[in-house]
């Protein structure tokens, strides 16, 4: 019954036949007497999982005309309900006033149904998006699918817009084929962030350069459950987005990779383990609470609320750690790097980034979004109005010649340096694929997710990382096939 | 035969509206697809992809995990909403009140039933259940996470408790109250007048009530998407979700489709026959 859903992507003007799957909703209303009851019932599922698409749709149908009458042209925007973007709907009032031929109209979406829309509306040309918010996974498959538009000509024109001083690990993931997809609007690593008042309280010392055994150790001896106070928070839902964001820096640190140069998994093998059982260890010992289903919002509550001593995640986290208005332990946080074991050129390379897609009609008008929001002066526009913690963090390298900033944000400088350390393209050994947080191919959101299931699952079910890692190897051993065959068609 | 020239245009329109999306799920269903993937369209495969589907132990985990879902929250919500329907059909004072409040939970969006469960009754660390067993000194559950089938089946029966209540209040109300009063001359106790008579002719009310509560659930969603996903949760639609907007993979989904169409069929007719035959003992009592 979700698929029956026929008017949730086929009213939009670039729908082609095969938009979606129906299923039995149809056959079924011809023949039954509760046929209106259970109309009603699959209108609320649909509800509940394309509330947004219906309302895009309905959107697009009104603006499918490039340009309205008086001149000014309304672009739809698809962000993610991440912090950043928070701060970027706040702001688009200054857009609209910088560019008062342009009206905004957004989207906003949780990550992983973001990513679920997205996909589905490109896929099938039926985007109803100008604007799309996706990741560095998705620039380079979705640009060879020929989904994104490229934006070398607009750089080329825009000269105040300095794509120079975009920091180079995060612009080269945004490109395919030496062209430009995307404008980076804040770009991450992961770090340790720890409380200090609590580590000086208790006569702790967090290592300048801590391994996964010391976070083990420190986790044991400042949790307090008694405080409600646990060792560590780490993102820990069936997601690749949630914990395969944490357990994936935590297999490179182990010298584990995925698939070795054969393509045969080698997520049994003993690295990759040593990796599923450490982190196993810290989420069912020190832990926050129900770390099953925790994601990156549930652990910055945790962490911000006290109730975590120990938070490994995004550096772009620091922006809402130091921010008041949602912490309470702003100034108490020690930000360290990334956990190292065998391997220390692990830590994840991130970034939120604006594309416009293929089908836009009015991308003249969606690139005046872009390099409004990934401008230099956007930086310094969030600095002065929204404070100076929440600037965009490593997209630019003049952002950290800004004095404000570097005094605002103590994570700073522990934030550019692992980004210029993340590599994508470097592993442990050699490997047939790219990326260090998530794999470069275009089924990793199925695999990763079907992977995420069973490290998720352990957590409760007290499996051992060995059974979770012969598991996750069986899954990929499905899609080695396939990866090899995509990534050789290349 | 009558032809019934007015009504072909509708019934042609019903059946394109209706019928041609199936076909063009069973023609997808025959193909290889991947959105993201095959850059050439779709690739006519034959019946692999069901051939591949049985094979699957993702499947059959998620066609185990529906029948569990939906055999216990249609039990559950059954003998609740029995429960409630055997009270509210009693006089007292501010029944209609109590029906109304008792109707609520069935009226609530699913997606909002979710999320409410998930974060207000059964969050670990602000959630009600949580406080209310903290009481009597139970220490804190991970529902979601621990007992992440039962945290599902619990929504479920709160949501569709209310829709048994209906029918089965239905039932009771159409039961002759002077057979229960000469039962009761006759000295019957209670709960013999419960078991013998009311239960008799309630049964095809339970029927009906386990039937359509057993389509409506198997088809559940929200629940298994906002509040626990995970293997252990992963039932036939959220699966078929996922192969077909996580994994784009139209032709593997659209075999699956077909599959749990086939299933829900087989229920819907056994439903309907219920029905019918329903409509026809009352029509029979009342002439």
């Amino acid at each position: 019954m979700i698929f029956g859903n026929p008017s949730t992507t086929s009213s939009s003007p670039n729908a082609r036949r095969h938009t979606m799957p129906p299923t039995e909703e149809g056959q079924f209303m011809t023949k039954s007497s509760p046929a209106a009851l259970r109309r009603y019932r699959a209108v609320a599922v649909v509800g509940g999982i394309a509330a947004s698409a219906l309302a895009v749709s309905g959107c697009t149908a009104s603006t499918s005309t490039p340009d309205s009458s008086d001149g000014v042209t309304t672009i739809t925007v698809a962000t993610a309900a991440v912090p950043q973007f928070d701060d970027i709907r706040e702001l688009t009032p200054q857009f609209e006033e910088a560019y008062p031929d342009v009206k905004v109209e957004y989207v906003n979406l949780p990550e992983d149904q973001l990513r679920d829309q997205l996909t589905q509306g490109v896929a099938t040309g039926s985007s109803p998006f100008d604007v799309v918010s996706i990741g560095p996974l998705e620039v380079p498959l979705w640009a060879q699918n020929e989904w994104l538009a490229p934006i070398d000509d607009y750089l080329a024109e825009d000269t105040e817009f300095d794509e120079g001083d975009i920091i180079p690990a995060v612009a080269s993931g945004l490109t395919l084929n030496d062209q430009q997809y995307a404008v980076p609007i804040s770009a991450e690593s992961s770090m340790l962030m720890y409380r200090q008042d609590l580590f000086d309280a208790a006569g702790l010392q967090m290592p300048e350069k801590p391994t996964w055994a010391d976070v083990a150790q420190l986790a044991e001896q400042i949790q307090d459950p008694s405080q409600n106070l646990a060792g560590i928070c780490l993102r820990g839902d069936a997601s690749w987005g949630a914990s395969m964001a944490a357990l994936n820096p935590m297999i490179n640190a182990f010298g584990g990779i995925w698939y070795d140069e054969d393509w045969n998994p080698q997520l049994s093998s003993p690295e990759s383990v040593a990796a599923i059982d450490a982190y196993l260890n810290l989420q069912r010992n020190y832990g926050v609470p129900g770390s099953s289903t925790a994601g990156f919002p549930e652990c910055l509550t945790a962490f911000t609320q006290g109730q975590a001593a120990m938070w490994f995640d995004a550096t772009s986290a620091g922006a809402s750690v130091e921010n008041p208005e949602v912490s309470s332990v702003v100034g108490q946080v020690g930000y360290a790097p990334a956990p190292v074991d065998s391997w220390d050129g692990n830590g994840w390379l991130w970034s939120w980034n604006l594309a416009i897609t293929s089908t836009s009609e009015k991308q003249d008008a969606a690139w005046k979004y872009l390099s409004f929001f990934g401008s230099k002066d956007y930086v310094k526009l969030v600095g002065e109005e929204l404070g100076w913690e929440r600037a965009p963090s490593a997209t630019r390298a003049s952002t950290y010649q800004i004095p404000e900033y570097m005094e605002a944000a103590p994570f700073a400088q522990t934030s550019l340096d692992m980004v210029d350390l993340a590599d994508p393209t470097q592993h442990p050994s050699e490997t047939p694929y790219d990326g260090i947080l998530f794999l470069l191919l275009p089924a990793y959101q199925d695999f990763g997710t079907q992977v995420a299931k069973e490290v998720s699952d352990a957590i409760t079910s007290g499996a051992s990382g060995a059974e979770v890692g012969a598991a996750a190897d069986a899954i990929l051993a499905r899609f080695a096939e396939d990866n090899r065959e995509w990534a050789d068609g290349e | 035969m009558k032809v019934a020239l007015p009504l072909y245009p509708t019934m042609i329109v019903v059946l394109l509206v209706s019928q041609l999306p199936f076909l063009l799920t069973l023609w997808y269903s025959l193909n290889d697809w991947n959105l993201a993937t095959s850059q050439d369209g779709p690739e006519f495969i034959g019946l692999a992809n069901y051939a591949e589907i049985f094979t699957e132990p993702e499947f059959l985990q998620a066609a185990g995990n529906t029948a569990i879902m939906t055999v216990g929250a249609v039990l559950i919500s059954f003998i609740v909403g029995l429960l409630l329907a055997l009270l509210v059909n009693r006089e007292f004072r501010g029944r209609g009140v109590v029906r109304t409040l008792l109707i609520i939970p069935f009226l609530v969006l699913p997606a909002a039933t979710a999320l409410l469960w998930k974060n207000t009754m059964l969050g670990t660390t602000y959630g009600i259940v949580n406080w209310v067993i903290g009481l009597v000194g139970i220490p804190p559950v991970d529902w979601l996470g621990q007992h992440p089938m039962l945290s599902v089946i619990i929504i479920l029966s709160w949501q569709w408790s209310p829709f048994f209540m209906l029918i089965l209040l239905a039932g009771l109300q159409s039961e002759d109250p002077s057979i229960i009063e000469a039962a009761k001359v006759d000295g019957a106790r209670s709960f013999d007048r419960f078991r013998y008579l009311t239960w008799r002719h309630l049964r095809p009310y339970s029927e009906l009530s386990v039937v359509l509560g057993s389509i409506y659930i198997i088809q559940t969603f929200d629940a298994v998407y906002l509040a626990a996903q995970g293997s252990a949760t992963t039932n036939l639609p959220y699966y078929l979700y996922q192969r077909a907007f996580r994994g784009l993979e139209i032709g593997q989904a659209s075999a699956m489709a077909v599959i749990v169409l086939i299933a829900t069929l087989i229920i819907a007719s056994i439903g309907l026959r219920v029905a019918s035959n329903l409509l026809k003992s009352t029509e029979g009592r009342a002439s």
